[in-house]
């Protein structure tokens, strides 16, 4: 089997082979086209060292998850970052949150993948006893809510060496902060939030009906001080004591 | 054509060999090829420049990282401009009993001001003399008055944001008008003050304005630390190895993916070259100069000084004193943060600004009426910044403070973190710490790294000078936060816990390992960094401050090394050396 053509299929489309055509496939299997969006001037992601480089090549030839495993992850994906009015769910973002999920895996083994191998096992464990031996991803939508309401909030401190939905709890947590992240950080989920930055522009300070709306004002004595956007191409001059003269 | 030179046989004598290209070695390299010197800089790390295309992080996107930008293999991020960071692969160091010492470095051209915080604090004239003031400490052999023009000079040359305020310690100097402050430094400002502690534009080498036809004008991205393509901040490469290549007066031979060895002396004890291994072929290879500068960063000099041996000395090279390594120290640092309520449901606008702070609070106390000797100056901020790897994270925290069920998931929790989006804010206090012989770094005698050279080992400990200003620290962030109407997010610490301070090293302001005195008993320099034991070898990095300050100290190293390669250029002209 060509493990990354059935990754690639299962992580959707063009998109998801984005990230791996940087490095290429050393194991044989389809030549992935380059398939780098516009906003990619290069390859990559500026420069990597060799030590990188030759890192990243390594964990783009493995794979972590197996496909049952990156579904289940995808159903659960969904269910914390569902379709809203004004964003698409999890695993229809792009670049794809379900490849950043995999990655992270083998980028911070350490961090992730006994956590998160052993939540997915604990979760089947535990939705098979609950619904007459049915993995997750196999019990309804109903049924699936129910299990996650009862691993998605902080245990009681009292409750928390004890129960028996630690696991869960823990295993939940670990993912939910993965799929947040990576939503926040692919095109749609900045878009939903609303950041704005990143392009050329030129800082004129805060707006007027911001200052007003939290009762704070620029000190009139210091704004003959702040720079004066108009002036910025003009080489700058001092006089000798330091004052700017340009 | 500017000469970029891989490694070779070399029979040239330079004028000058340069070890090392970031803050002390690009100015040395600048102010010598200005003065016509034949020159030839070694350098570890790989040529970077930050105008070439493939090379460049600025203006990517966390989506286009496979790690969303995440600290895996770089402390400060995917784009970070480091290459580099508190471990290098094969390039071991260690520590000694309960010293707990981080040490970053970056091997590239430029070295660590690729990516540096861009704050720029000159020295005041107190902190020339502190000994005089306190009795802790030593004096510089040099005051204010003799450096306050190379201050002036590395303003002009490099640009630096700032108001003269006619402050006593920290000085007037010729600065670019700074950008209007942030919305929570608004907030900063009016909290601070009320607790009598002053808040001044900033002081950062960004170009607010343009300064020469060389470099570009900021354009506020806020990524200084990913090293603009536009040159409108300060790394070495742009602002001062690429002008000495274009000085055009004498030669500039750049050899990068060098890594230097040791440093060669003849039998009448005077330096003739230093050897190297090229990372390229892996081979060993002599560079002849009549003068070497060692500039390769404060604990690698020192590495470099001890590897050396010369007849007579099996301490390591200019260690007559026994202090080479010695007094190693680095500003302290502690940190609070604050979850902002009156912050939540921000109206959104691109606030990136430039990279950086755009306010800041210099010391403003008098430590004779405190429990510490040394004062600290705040740096903070909070914005609706770059969502990158990490994001979400601390939510938990918040919805704590807001009394939210903790955990959840869906559209309620995603309108939650949307709604606190640049709600958080940040102080972080940096200040003097006192050098003390005990705290240093030697060569272990058990390990060298990939290149075959002895690494350093690390004995360091805070003392209840640093602790009691940490203290402090933590009371004003934890008043001055409370009054912006902010919840604390931070521990508390205890005296046990050093009061939140950070490892020593964790500041990278290290300094101090070769440092400059007039009685070659107790120093290892003389006053224009040139080594007491031998006359043609210099230290242009922070190796030689005899204090640091309660500023960053790269202001101070180019100042300095703008002042000690002027020195050489005469010392040469006079056939002194
Ligand atoms: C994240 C970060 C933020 C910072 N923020 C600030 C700030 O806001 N303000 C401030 O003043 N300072 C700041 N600093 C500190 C500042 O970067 C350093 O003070 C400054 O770069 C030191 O200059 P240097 O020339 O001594 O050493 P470096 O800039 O470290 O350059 C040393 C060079 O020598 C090379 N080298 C080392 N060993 C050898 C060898 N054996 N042979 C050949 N070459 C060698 C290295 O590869 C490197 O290129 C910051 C540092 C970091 C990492
Ligand atoms: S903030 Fe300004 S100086 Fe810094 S990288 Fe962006 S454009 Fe360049």
């Amino acid at each position: 089997m060509d493990r990354r053509k059935t990754l690639k299929t299962l992580l959707g489309g063009a998109v998801g082979t984005a990230l791996f055509t940087q490095v290429g496939c050393k194991e044989g299997g389809d030549p992935v086209p380059a398939s780098a969006g516009p906003e990619l001037e290069t390859r990559g992601y500026g420069l990597r060292t060799a030590w990188e480089a030759e890192r990243e090549e390594r964990i783009n030839d493995r794979r972590f998850f197996s496909d049952f495993e990156l579904e289940t992850i995808g159903v659960l994906a969904d269910i914390i970052v569902p379709a809203g009015e004004d964003h698409p769910k999890a695993t229809d973002v792009e670049p794809s949150l379900l490849e950043f999920i995999e990655f992270m895996a083998k980028d911070q083994p350490d961090v992730y993948q006994v956590r998160l191998r052993g939540g997915l096992a604990w979760l089947n464990a535990e939705s098979s006893q609950r619904y007459a031996g049915k993995a997750f991803i196999e019990a309804t939508p109903e049924e699936q809510l129910a299990l996650v309401d009862d691993i998605a909030y902080e245990l009681p401190e009292e409750e928390e060496a004890t129960s028996p939905l630690r696991t869960g709890v823990d295993f939940f947590d670990r993912l939910r902060f993965l799929v947040v992240t990576g939503f926040f950080t692919s095109r749609e989920g900045i878009a939903y939030l609303g950041y704005v930055g990143n392009q050329p522009n030129v800082w004129e300070g805060v707006p007027q009906d911001v200052l007003d709306k939290h009762g704070v004002q620029y000190d009139p004595e210091l704004l003959p001080k702040y720079v004066d956007q108009e002036q910025r191409t003009v080489t700058a001059e001092w006089d000798d004591r330091g004052n700017l003269i340009t | 054509m500017p000469i970029q030179c891989k490694s070779k046989k070399n029979d040239k004598t330079y004028d000058v060999v340069i070890v090392g290209s970031g803050a002390g070695g690009g100015m040395t390299a600048r102010i010598l090829a200005e003065n016509g010197l034949n020159i030839a800089i070694v350098e570890a790390g790989p040529w970077f420049d930050p105008q070439n295309k493939e090379e460049k992080t600025q203006l990517r996107w966390p989506y286009e990282s496979p790690r969303r930008g995440a600290s895996t293999t770089r402390p400060f991020g995917d784009y970070n401009a480091a290459f580099g960071g508190w471990e290098l692969p094969n390039e071991p160091y260690s520590t000694v009993g309960d010293t707990r010492f981080e040490w970053f470095r970056s091997r590239m051209l430029g070295g660590r001001t690729n990516h540096w915080g861009r704050i720029s604090l000159r020295f005041g004239p107190d902190d020339f003399h502190r000994k005089d003031l306190d009795g802790l400490g030593t004096n510089w052999p040099i005051t204010y008055d003799e450096i306050k023009p190379y201050y002036d000079r590395v303003d002009k040359m490099i640009g630096v944001t700032g108001t003269n305020e006619g402050l006593h310690n920290d000085p007037d100097g010729f600065f670019l008008p700074p950008p209007k402050p942030r919305l929570s430094e608004l907030m900063y400002t009016e909290a601070a003050k009320k607790s009598g502690v002053p808040v001044y534009p900033s002081r950062m080498s960004i170009l607010t304005k343009k300064l020469n036809d060389d470099r570009g004008v900021c354009f506020y991205c806020a990524q200084c630390s990913r090293s603009c393509a536009v040159y409108a901040d300060f790394s070495a490469g742009s602002c001062l190895i690429f002008p000495a290549q274009k000085a055009g007066k004498g030669q500039v031979d750049i050899l990068v993916n060098c890594m230097a060895r040791e440093v060669m002396t003849d039998e009448s004890g005077k330096a003739t070259a230093v050897s190297y291994v090229s990372k390229d072929d892996r081979r060993e290879y002599e560079i002849k100069g009549k003068v070497i500068v060692l500039a390769a960063s404060a604990c690698e000099t020192a590495r470099l000084l001890m590897n050396s041996r010369m007849k007579g000395q099996t301490e390591g090279l200019g260690n007559s004193s026994g202090t080479l390594g010695r007094y190693l120290h680095d500003s302290t640092g502690a940190n609070a943060a604050a979850f902002i309520p009156s912050l939540m449901d921000r109206k959104r606008y691109n606030e990136d600004g430039v990279g950086g702070m755009h306010v800041y609070t210099p010391w403003w106390l008098d430590n004779k009426k405190l429990d510490f000797p040394r004062g600290y100056h705040i740096e903070m901020g909070g914005t609706m910044g770059m969502p990158m790897y990490g994001f979400g994270g601390g939510h938990q925290a918040i919805q704590k403070i807001l009394n939210y069920k903790v955990g959840g998931y869906g559209n309620p929790l995603l309108e939650e973190m949307k709604s606190v989006y640049g709600a958080v804010f940040y102080m972080a206090g940096r200040g003097e710490s006192v050098a003390l012989y005990d705290n240093y770094c030697e060569i272990d005698p058990n390990s060298v790294d990939e290149w075959g050279i002895p690494t350093l080992r690390f004995h360091y400990n805070w003392t209840d000078n640093e602790r009691l200003q940490a203290k402090h620290m933590q009371e004003t962030f934890r008043g001055i936060l409370t009054d912006m109407g902010g919840e604390i997010l931070s521990p508390e610490y205890t005296y046990e816990q050093d009061y939140g301070l950070l490892a020593p090293g964790a500041i990278i302001h290290e300094v101090g390992t070769a440092r400059m005195g007039d009685d070659p008993k107790d120093s290892v320099t003389n006053k224009y960094g040139r080594l007491h034991d031998v006359p043609n070898v210099y230290v242009n990095d922070a190796g030689s401050f005899t204090s640091q300050a309660d500023k960053n100290p790269t202001w101070t190293i180019m100042a300095l090394a703008m002042r000690n390669s002027e020195h050489i250029v005469s010392e040469l002209k006079k056939m002194n050396i």
